[in-house]
């Protein structure tokens, strides 16, 4: 049973599961952060982007190109080209062995087109409703927002190891950027998500019979689910992003996940110093406090997830504080499908959410703030956006990483003044280094990191609580954030015999196949004859042809009936079993005459010596040995009797 | 039917005393099918009754007692605590006068009083317990001698509880009924109980796991003190030290707490505080005395545990907190300091050794009487006028307590405390100039609190934002005049929040910044400053104030608009457009909320006193600035027809006469007062004349229309009787007052419903 892991950041995880005849891979996480080397791509002309200073290393004696791929801002250099991402590393195994990809969130599915579009992928691809739609909705808003604005070159030069050792931090430090690839195409995404087949929580998939798999709710975002993949007698666990905290998801199921014999543990919060409650708070006094002094917010965010509690936290607290006229828009390419499905998908959100659908009200209030012209959402900011917008106002827009996306535009329309604010709430992207290529910027800028994934102390107690028999998790666990290197608190610990895994790694799982599952056809059943060889306990000869389809085992009557006749007559062996009774044994020998016996007690059992027949029997658990000194007549005599005396099958 | 409000009928008329003798009489006959509350009520009235008036001169007087209380003592009715309590209270109250003493004894009423000694009902037990104590007092003064040994009996009864019975709750009844009568004969009890007995009993009690009874035990032992001060068995030092080496560390430091009362200081010559900081030394880690270590030690044993840890550390802080209440300065400011950093997460100083930080951090309660202990020293150090006194941890404090106030999950009450403390933090940093850039800590601690400030005004919690808001208030009323804090004020535009606060959604914030509003607006250059930044006018800054007193939905609001506007109204500041301001406080006359027009009538008794004033401004006032507030309202001409023709042309006089026939008492009668005041000058000068009202079927103008002519009004104030209105107003609503036979004959009769076919509702 082996591991791969292709993921290098263990928040967008990516495995390769081998176990039995299955190879399953768990999530297909897409690594944004390289997005951050690239310069913004503004919706309008921005004159101050494409007037920063080219960039080349000052000793470069290369003979590529590199004068246009480069520019300067500030002390740092971006890279002036289409957008690129990291992938997992597919090239570790052939992506058409995949038999199954199982999908735990939305977030988690980002680099699905890679791994099915010309690959070889032929494999079934598992995901609930809620983590197909909204996985759809952040690839399409992704693919919408890089193809908007096409750059018109690829940069490549600039990947040259020559090159990138001479750059400047934190761009030289990028990994294998060669590997880097642009964003798939709308096209793809469909083909892609064609393949997904949906399920519901607690539904049993069999995956070629060989194991099943089942995926219970994770409490991290609406669908997302932890997965358990069972055989008869191996039970693995993969815990991807889940939570503990009461937000809108349906809670976190523990039971599906108890008793496994690996536990793949990953998506643990990347903000463990803090609080999400203490964050939404610090979020929505921020906002009161910008709008009060007559300020824009403009918050960069995904178009679903903790969005969604956003917009319910700070919408009573602007009631609150009296701030109910200050309008929120809602802009993205799905921002419209975004608020619809999050309200249809009642079933997989927490009771309190759910329980409103039967009064009947909406589960989200985002539903009350758009009918009531509160939360105004628009595909972007042309068309009738710009008849609506008025200033002050709160802002959520994509993209997280303020490369791409409406975010650009209004970080370029509010940077100028100190009376606006920008909240970062997602945790996908370094916040000051996404601002970098804005600098000067004399908006304010605040960083409420809102990650409802566990952190280490629930990590830890849900471990306590689940003991699994061996745990793999991302080296990175095992040591304390290179920004808090004395806080021993923040790292998994566990008595569990644990694995670490780096990016690359393939694992041997310590899990030792005994036993497989066969079933006995219900004819050759009926005809076994079993005996009780202690209360409870009955066993039976059985000779059958064993059938083998589908993963499944069957032991069927044997059709040559000949074979049956010489499987169970003639051909039929006893077998001797039961602990041998002394006094038994020694009338039994006085029956056939020998009655000059002396029987002595040893550490091993018992010995008997006929001095008449100078013959000494050693009786031990599970052997005797008859010591006659070359008397067979006599030994065969003396085993004879001796299997008289026990118990026969 | 209900029976509410007993405690009100005290009679004393001779009227009234024959109604109440006649109801109390029927009482007892009709008891089977009287109420339980009913009988309360009687039993009560009863109690009110020989709180003044001794039932016992005639025989049939003491009938009517001894039926009620016999009654009363019935097992049905006696299972009810209301019932116990009104009889022990009225027994009690009974023995002031002569023959009490037997008829309480004939009614067994002893035997009951130490049955309820550790009643369910914690009324019961104390008017048990009055009633004891009173019953040996009144034994021992009372020299008649079928009665003068019944203390004896009692006082052994009462010792034989202490030394038998299990019933921990009776034991430490019996201990407070021994507190009182310390109090006033300690020598007789001392004659009955051995002292030495006594004291032991006492020692072992204060030593037993109940706390109850320790605490009892414990301040018995000082009460005996007091008492007898020349015992030498009694050491209460010594005593204190025992009981801490004994592992009792928490009732040695009630003991100790205890000393500090005013009462009991005399016992005690300072030491009681050196015990009340050493468990805080401990608990901080800081410098221990090695002569003292033994003592330390049993303190740090006994306080291994998170709860008695947090017992005995919120008992240290209680006392201290009393001695700085008191004045005195018990030296554990540093301590202090750092038990609050103990209870701090984000602190990360070297603090963190302390083994005690996991039992504190976090602890509210602690945290809380901690900061209750810092703002008293910050009290103490402002009324230093020297500054000698202030120590060297003040502005690491004062930097404590700012960037605590920056965690965003903090429980709103300990965010109240912090804001209570700052406040003469920022008086004492500016009394003994230390805002200066010469202590470089504290522009720091300043810019960081005014950012947290910003946010808080902006809090999660609306009772964070209130607080807040009346913080920034109280900080412009002390100490605007300085120029560190008013230019702080402005550059972390703390003004202008508080003025958006004014919008708030909550109603206590918003009348809190609308108190905040009145504080700042009477600095010229924060207000100016305000108007600048938020662009806008004096006029729309009154008009969003008569908004909310025309709009809002919270009476809390609207008062705090109006008490805003008075404010404005009498510094002088420009109300304009004053009209406006006269239209919305006439239309204010008709709020729901009778505070509200009580404040608006108190507007129009400031518009009358001022338009009606005899003083004239003096010659050099006139060009001043605040005269300008008497223009728009005191005309050139002081003719007094003009004054009152200016207030009936402002809707001052239309709105006296709409309040006097309010539905809230207390609004007219406000409203009649204001009228007889402005009658009798109108009379004085001759503008209408006395004893010249003509009966008129006319209503009285409504609050339709302002411009109500001076005859109308004139003509209106002359068919009032104002007077009469006033004396009507000014009664009581006390029913029982009004009309008791009435009232005691509704009660009687509302029992007798099934007999009669009208049942009378007497309320």
């Amino acid at each position: 049973m082996k591991l791969y892991c292709l993921s290098g950041e263990p928040s967008k995880p990516c495995f390769i599961l081998k176990f039995k005849t299955t190879t399953i891979m768990l999530d297909s996480g897409l690594d944004m952060g390289s997005l951050l080397n690239f310069l913004p791509v503004p919706l309008v002309h921005s004159s101050r982007l494409s007037s920063l200073k080219k960039w080349k290393p000052n000793d470069y004696r290369g003979s590529g190109k590199i004068e246009n791929e480069l520019r300067a801002c500030g002390t740092n250099v971006f890279v002036d080209s289409a957008p690129e991402f990291t992938l997992p590393q597919l090239d570790i195994l052939d992506l058409s062995e995949v038999d199954v990809i199982l999908l735990s969130n939305s977030y988690s599915t980002l680099a699905l087109p890679y791994v099915t579009e010309y690959s070889g992928f032929k494999g079934m691809i598992y995901a609930t409703e809620p983590t197909l739609q909204g996985g759809r909705q952040l690839m399409e808003e992704l693919v919408h927002y890089v193809e908007r604005m096409p750059k018109g070159s690829t940069a490549n030069v600039w990947k040259n190891a020559d090159i990138l050792r001479c750059l400047p931090a934190p761009i030289k430090d990028a990994v294998n950027p060669l590997a880097w690839k642009q964003c798939y195409s709308l096209h793809d995404v469909n083909s892609s998500l064609a393949k997904v087949q949906m399920v519901g929580f607690n539904e049993k998939l069999t995956v070629f019979g060989a194991v099943t798999v089942t995926a219970s709710s994770s409490g991290y975002c609406i669908g997302s689910c932890n997965w358990s993949i069972q055989s008869d007698y191996e039970k693995i666990c993969y815990v991807a992003a889940s939570s503990t905290l009461t937000t809108h998801p349906q809670p976190m199921e523990h039971s599906p996940l108890r008793n496994s014999d690996v536990m793949i543990m990953s998506q643990l919060t990347r903000t463990p110093t803090v609080n999400p409650d203490a964050m939404i708070g610090e979020f929505c006094m921020t906002t009161a406090l910008t709008l009060r002094n007559g300020g824009n917010v403009l918050v960069p965010c995904y178009p679903s997830g903790v969005t969604y509690d956003l917009f319910e936290c700070l919408s009573v607290h602007m009631d609150s504080c009296g701030l109910s006229q200050v309008p929120m828009f809602f802009i993205s390419p799905v921002a419209d499908s975004s608020l619809a499905y999050s309200n249809i998908f009642a079933e997989w959100l927490s009771q309190g959410k759910k329980s409103k659908v039967y009064l009947p009200e909406a589960p989200f209030p985002h539903a009350e703030l758009v009918n009531t012209g509160r939360l105004k959402h628009y595909p972007g900011i042309h068309g009738p956006f710009s008849d609506e917008f008025r200033s002050p106002c709160v802002m959520f827009t994509g993209h997280p990483s303020l490369r791409f996306g409406d975010v650009v535009h209004f970080i370029e329309l509010w940077g100028k003044s100190s009376g606006n604010t920008i909240i970062f709430t997602e945790t996908d992207f370094p916040y000051l280094y996404a601002l970098a290529p804005f600098q000067p910027l004399l908006m304010k800028a605040v960083h409420c990191p809102i990650d409802t994934s566990l952190n280490f102390g629930q990590a830890n107690k849900l471990i306590r609580d689940l003991k699994p028999r061996h745990l793999v998790i991302s080296e990175r666990y095992s040591h304390p954030p290179a920004l808090h290197p004395h806080r021993n608190d923040l790292v998994i610990e566990t008595d569990q015999k644990t694995i670490m895994y780096k990016p690359g790694s393939v694992l041997n799982l310590p899990i030792k196949r005994t036993y497989e599952r066969v079933e006995i056809e219900p004819e050759l059943a009926a005809s076994l004859v079993p005996t009780e060889v202690k209360p409870g306990v009955a066993v039976a000869m059985v000779a059958g042809t064993l059938v083998t389809k589908d993963n499944k085992h069957v032991l069927k009557a044997p059709s040559d009936p000949k074979s049956k006749v010489d499987g169970l007559e003639s051909g039929r062996r006893y077998y001797v079993w039961g602990e041998l009774d002394m006094q038994e044994f020694v009338s039994k020998l006085a029956q056939h005459g020998i009655t000059d016996v002396k029987v002595e007690d040893s550490a091993a059992g018992h010995i008997v010596h006929l001095p008449s027949d100078d013959t000494l029997i050693q009786i031990e658990e599970g052997s005797t040995h008859i010591i006659c000194e070359g008397n067979e007549g006599l030994r065969v005599r003396l085993k004879d009797i001796l299997l008289q005396c026990l118990s026969k099958l | 039917m209900s029976t509410t409000n007993h405690g009100a009928a005290t009679l004393t008329c001779p009227q009234l005393l024959i109604a109440q003798k006649r109801f109390l009489h029927q009482v007892p006959h009709t008891s089977s099918v009287l109420d339980t509350q009913v009988y309360v009520f009687a039993v009560r009235l009863m109690g009110q009754l020989v709180a003044n008036y001794d039932m016992l001169q005639t025989p049939e007087e003491k009938y009517i007692v001894t039926a009620c209380v016999q009654k009363a003592t019935e097992a049905e009715k006696w299972s009810e605590p209301s019932i116990r309590n009104a009889v022990f209270t009225l027994l009690r109250l009974m023995l002031k006068y002569k023959g009490a003493l037997d008829l309480v004894i004939k009614l067994d009423a002893i035997h009951l009083a130490f049955e309820s000694l550790s009643d369910p009902s914690l009324f019961v037990t104390g008017s048990a317990q009055k009633l004891v104590t009173k019953l040996i007092i009144t034994s021992v003064t009372d020299h008649r001698q079928s009665t003068s040994e019944i203390h004896k009996s009692l006082i052994k009864q009462l010792w034989v509880v202490l030394r038998s019975s299990s019933d921990v709750a009776k034991k430490a009844t019996v201990l407070k009924i021994f507190q009182d009568l310390f109090h006033e004969i300690s020598n007789v009890i001392l004659e009955e109980v051995n002292s030495l007995d006594f004291l032991q009993l006492l020692n072992k009690m204060i030593r037993c796991d109940s706390a109850v009874l320790s605490r009892e035990a414990a301040t018995l032992c000082l009460v005996y003190k007091r008492s007898n001060p020349a015992d030498s068995s009694l050491d209460l030092r010594s005593e204190v030290c025992n009981l801490m080496h004994s592992g009792h560390v928490h009732v040695a430091l009630n003991l100790c707490r205890q000393l500090l009362l005013r009462e009991y200081q005399h016992l005690a010559d300072g030491w009681p505080q050196d015990f009340l900081r050493q468990p805080l030394i401990i608990v901080c880690g800081t410098f221990i005395n090695p002569l003292e270590s033994g003592q330390f030690a049993a303190i740090a044993k006994s306080i291994s545990k998170k709860s008695a840890c947090l017992e005995v550390t919120g008992i240290c802080l209680g006392g201290i907190e009393q001695l700085l209440q008191q004045g005195k300065d018990p030296c554990s400011f540093a301590a202090l300091h750092t038990l609050l950093q103990l209870t701090s997460q984000e602190c990360q100083c070297d603090v963190n050794h302390s083994q005690y930080r996991k039992f504190l951090l976090r602890q509210p309660k602690i945290q809380k009487a901690a900061l209750r202990c810092l703002h008293q020293y910050y009290q103490l150090y402002l009324n230093d006028e020297t500054g000698i006194g202030i120590p060297d941890a003040f502005v690491g404090s004062a930097q404590y307590l700012v960037d605590s106030l920056g965690c965003v999950d903090l429980d709103v009450t300990i965010v109240s405390e912090m804001l209570k403390c700052l406040l003469p933090a920022i008086k004492l940093a500016i009394c003994h100039s230390l805002l200066s850039a010469e202590i470089q800590m504290w522009p720091e601690v300043l810019d960081l609190l005014g950012g947290t400030l910003q946010k808080r005004l902006c809090d999660m919690h609306w009772e964070t934002r209130d607080s807040t808001v009346e913080f920034v208030g109280k900080i412009c009323q002390s100490c605007a005049d300085d120029t560190t804090v008013n230019m702080w004020i402005r550059k972390h535009n703390l003004h202008t929040l508080s003025w958006e606060c004014v919008k708030d959604g909550e109603s206590y914030v918003r009348a809190g910044a609308l108190a905040t509003v009145g504080h700042l607006s009477r600095d010229t250059t924060i207000w100016e400053n305000m108007k600048i930044v938020k662009d806008i006018s004096q006029e729309d800054v009154v008009h969003h104030i008569l908004t909310i007193i025309s709009t809002d939905t919270e009476g809390f609001a609207r008062r705090a608009a109006i008490d805003l506007v008075m404010r404005w109204h009498k510094d002088g500041n420009q109300l304009q457009p004053i009209n406006d301001v006269y239209r919305t406080m006439v239309a204010a006359t008709k709020d729901f909320d009778w505070e509200v027009k009580l404040g608006v009538l108190t507007f129009w008794g400031n518009i009358i006193d001022q338009v009606l004033s005899n003083d004239t401004l003096p010659s050099y006032a006139i060009n001043l600035e605040t005269s300008k507030k008497f223009k728009g309202v005191v005309p050139e001409e002081k003719e007094f027809e003009t004054k009152v023709e200016m207030l009936c042309s402002i809707g001052c006089c239309q709105a006296l006469l709409f309040s006097v026939e309010d539905y809230e008492q207390s609004v007219r009668k406000k409203a009649c007062e204001l009228l007889t005041a402005l009658k009798a000058k109108c009379l004085d000068n001759g503008l209408i004349q006395a004893n010249n009202r003509s009966k008129s079927s006319d209503p009285l103008p409504t609050c339709g229309a302002i411009n109500m002519t001076t005859p109308i009004f004139l003509d209106s104030i002359q068919q009032l009787d104002l007077e009469a209105l006033l004396a009507e107003n000014s009664k009581s609503c006390d029913s029982y007052e009004n009309n008791p036979m009435d009232l005691l004959d509704d009660i009687l009769a509302s029992q007798r419903q099934d007999e009669e076919d009208n049942a009378i509702d007497c309320y």
